[in-house]
């Protein structure tokens, strides 16, 4: 199959090789080696402390409801919310498996379903949720951050630690929804740390694995994570926020609409992206003619982190209001302009041929 | 594109001769040389917009007309001189092309609240064309029915008994529709983010192309939820063969071909010939030779085509065909063709070797995922 033949009437030039080697395979290897040491085991760390955190945190609310522990909450539950975005674009490996993207935070969920359920829950005080176990196996939606943030956060009938049996309800669950969380979190970080199990197959690819067969391979999937990261923000949780205009604006598409986090979210996910694509320096390995590539992506995030974080308004009201909108628009268009670095002059710099059809097919 | 195409004849010539071969041995013995046959593939333009471009049997270039966006499938509509072309998801066009001589004869859009998934087929006679298309607020695939004849006047749509359908093909006995629906959904608000991997039920349907009722239905076992079924071919006995993309872990060895038998018996392809890395999991296009024996399915993020005996239904082997996704079956023959990213397109003479021909017509084309052969 592999060899070359050249039938004699035919000119057409004969396709019978295998794909090209790899530029530097040791280099490719150093950069993956960065990521994951510098970014990748760290910031999955960091998510696993503050989810352990936040259920320690809700715990000690739910025992004693006081305005004076609720605060503690607030910024527990915020501090997840960051440490999330620090790895939900890292789709692969530990995260894509056994659905613990989805069961640590179910959205988009365009049609509520998330919603109907755990409001179903709520109203029939189902007491299956109340154990982390038997949750586990439960519906990908009454789990996790986004299932604790309408728990502490909703607005409807009683608050979670409210005086009353509805309360008391809500409270259980959401400390059983934190244990899960915690747990998901450190399952993750655990993978991710282990010096065999997947990321011994990302960081030493060998010709026989069928994952990774070279540095070239694993290098491929944490440029794609940053691609898909890039696209997740701007696509999901940009896009129809803001609409084209004030009228189509829907902000209640945002992720982290309730707990007032939704602007957050977007500084943090370009914070946690940058902060990746500089652990990895793809600068210091690329030939000298691509070496403004990296300078010119960190200077790109810094313009669009200073320009959310420059947002005050939540985000209910800053898609109506001009100047924060027109920063949010500005981010966006930052972001597009990222994606294009990442996808063309990025994967050049680093010898990835993403190709026409393979880059994003149908 | 005038321009270009002489800067380059002289290359292309020299190149294009052994096109010319290629597309004579296509010829059946018995059948006169057919004056249409053409190769007709959407694509990205040399000046980097997108188009239809069509090749002619000398390798020349017939035409290359710009789109508006990015397209998807062609399809061809032989009486009625024309090629139809597919905006690619989440797009809204439908364009009639001239297949003389690449007039844009018309240039449509989905209706309101729908948009195209990028596939179409034409029933009996070529009349009515059938579009894969979404419902995207009320969350659910449908089928568009346009009326070729009154100008492509929209005329009805059917259920698709699933969420994202994708491509579609007419039953043998040309009364049926077979969809394959990929089971994502997405929200053109979202651009081409997948909504519900942790619920999607993936399916084939065959509808009744008068009722739209559902005659049968396919859907696989649990455990293979995350297998979207998006492309598909039905051979000349009535065998659906279908290629699928895994939405779940990349390292997961999963089976990403797979025949329906006219029987109802469903046999998923062994893929012991192909590594994940090999196929990432993510078929682009497919097709069945046609005498029925041979499946190819391609991997373009891999960089490779598959092919499976279908008599034995046992792989064949991997072809090494960097950025290939479009796939055809030549008629009369057991040869599959196969086009890329980079430009270069020829067949694959599967009852003989794993070993594929190409020409590039034109320096600086990028075929896009679906050609037809005329």
């Amino acid at each position: 199959m592999r060899r070359l033949l050249i039938a004699p009437a035919l000119l057409a030039s004969l396709l019978a090789s295998a794909p090209p080697a790899a530029a530097d395979a040791a280099r490719d290897a150093a950069i993956v080696a960065r990521s994951v040491d510098g970014y990748i085991r760290p910031a999955t760390a960091r998510f696993a402390a503050d989810a352990e955190r936040l259920q320690d945190a809700v715990a000690a609310f739910c025992a004693e409801p006081a305005e004076a522990r609720r605060r503690p909450l607030d910024a527990a539950f915020r501090a997840a919310v960051d440490g999330w975005s620090g790895i939900q674009f890292l789709r692969f490996g530990p995260l894509g498996e056994a659905h613990r993207l989805e069961r640590i935070a179910y959205w988009p969920d365009p049609k509520g379903i998330g919603l109907r359920q755990i409001r179903g829950v709520l109203s029939e005080r189902d007491p299956s949720v109340t154990n982390p176990a038997a949750l586990a196996g439960k519906s990908v939606a009454l789990q996790g951050l986004t299932a604790l943030e309408y728990l502490l956060y909703g607005d409807d009938g009683d608050a979670a630690g409210a005086p009353g049996e509805a309360g008391a309800f809500r409270c259980t669950y959401a400390i059983a929804a934190a244990r899960s969380l915690a747990g998901l979190a450190q399952a993750t970080a655990r993978e991710w740390q282990a010096t065999d199990g997947f990321a011994a197959r990302l960081l030493s690819p060998r010709p026989d694995d069928p994952l990774y067969r070279s540095p070239a391979e694993a290098l491929g999937e944490l440029h794609r994570a940053l691609g898909t990261g890039l696209q997740v923000t701007q696509d999901l949780k940009l896009k129809p926020v803001l609409g084209d205009s004030m009228d189509s604006a829907r902000p209640f598409a945002a992720p982290f609409r309730r707990s007032g986090l939704s602007v957050a979210v977007l500084a943090a996910d370009l914070r946690s992206l940058a902060a990746f694509l500089n652990a990895a320096d793809f600068g210091r390995a690329v030939a000298p003619k691509h070496g403004w590539i990296a300078g010119s992506m960190a200077f790109e995030f810094d313009n669009a982190i200073r320009a959310a974080e420059a947002v005050a308004l939540p985000i209910d009201e800053a898609v109506y209001d001009e100047t924060a909108r027109g920063r949010l628009n500005y981010v966006y268009v930052v972001l597009g302009s990222l994606r294009n670095l990442t996808q063309q002059d990025l994967a050049a710099a680093l010898d990835l041929k993403v190709g026409f059809n393979a880059l994003d097919g149908d | 594109m005038r321009s270009m195409a002489t800067e380059t004849t002289i290359g292309r010539r020299a190149l294009l001769w052994g096109a010319a071969f290629a597309f004579g041995v296509a010829l059946c013995p018995s059948r006169p040389r057919a004056e249409t046959r053409l190769l007709v593939s959407t694509a990205r333009l040399p000046d980097r917009r997108f188009g239809l471009v069509a090749i002619e049997p000398d390798g020349a270039l017939r035409f290359a007309t710009p789109l508006p966006d990015r397209g998807h499938e062609p399809v061809v509509a032989l009486r009625r001189r024309e090629v139809v072309v597919m905006a690619r998801r989440p797009g809204r066009f439908l364009a009639v092309v001239d297949v003389a001589d690449g007039a844009m004869r018309r240039l449509l859009s989905a209706p309101d609240g729908r948009h195209f998934y990028g596939h179409a087929v034409f029933g009996p006679g070529e009349r009515l064309l059938y579009t894969t298309e979404n419902d995207y607020e009320a969350e659910r695939g449908v089928i568009g029915v346009w009326d070729a004849d009154a100008g492509y006047a929209r005329v009805g749509e059917v259920d698709a008994h699933g969420i994202g359908p994708h491509d579609l093909a007419l039953g043998l006995d040309g009364r049926s529709l077979v969809i394959a629906n990929g089971g994502l959904l997405t929200h053109p608000d979202s651009g081409r983010a997948k909504l519900n991997l942790a619920t999607m039920e993936p399916s084939l349907a065959v509808l009744d192309l008068r009722s739209g009722a559902a005659l049968r239905r396919l859907v696989l076992p649990r455990e293979l939820h995350q297998l979207s079924i998006r492309h598909l071919a039905v051979t000349s006995d009535g065998t659906i063969g279908f290629g699928m993309q895994y939405e779940g872990p990349a390292g997961d060895t999963v089976p990403l071909a797979g025949i329906w038998a006219p029987d109802g018996t469903v046999a998923l392809l062994p893929q012991d010939h192909a590594a994940p890395a090999e196929t990432r999991n993510y078929v682009g296009d497919l097709a069945i030779d046609a005498t029925g024996r041979y499946l190819a399915a391609s991997f373009p993020r891999g960089g490779r085509v598959g092919v499976w005996d279908l008599r034995t239904r046992r792989p064949l082997g991997l072809i090494a065909a960097p950025d290939a996704c479009g796939l055809q079956a030549e008629a009369g023959s057991d040869r599959l063709w196969i086009s890329d990213g980079d430009g270069a397109i020829g067949p694959v003479d599967a009852g003989v070797a794993l070993r594929r021909s190409t020409v590039t017509p034109l320096p600086g084309l990028a075929f896009d995922n679906h050609f037809a052969r005329i």
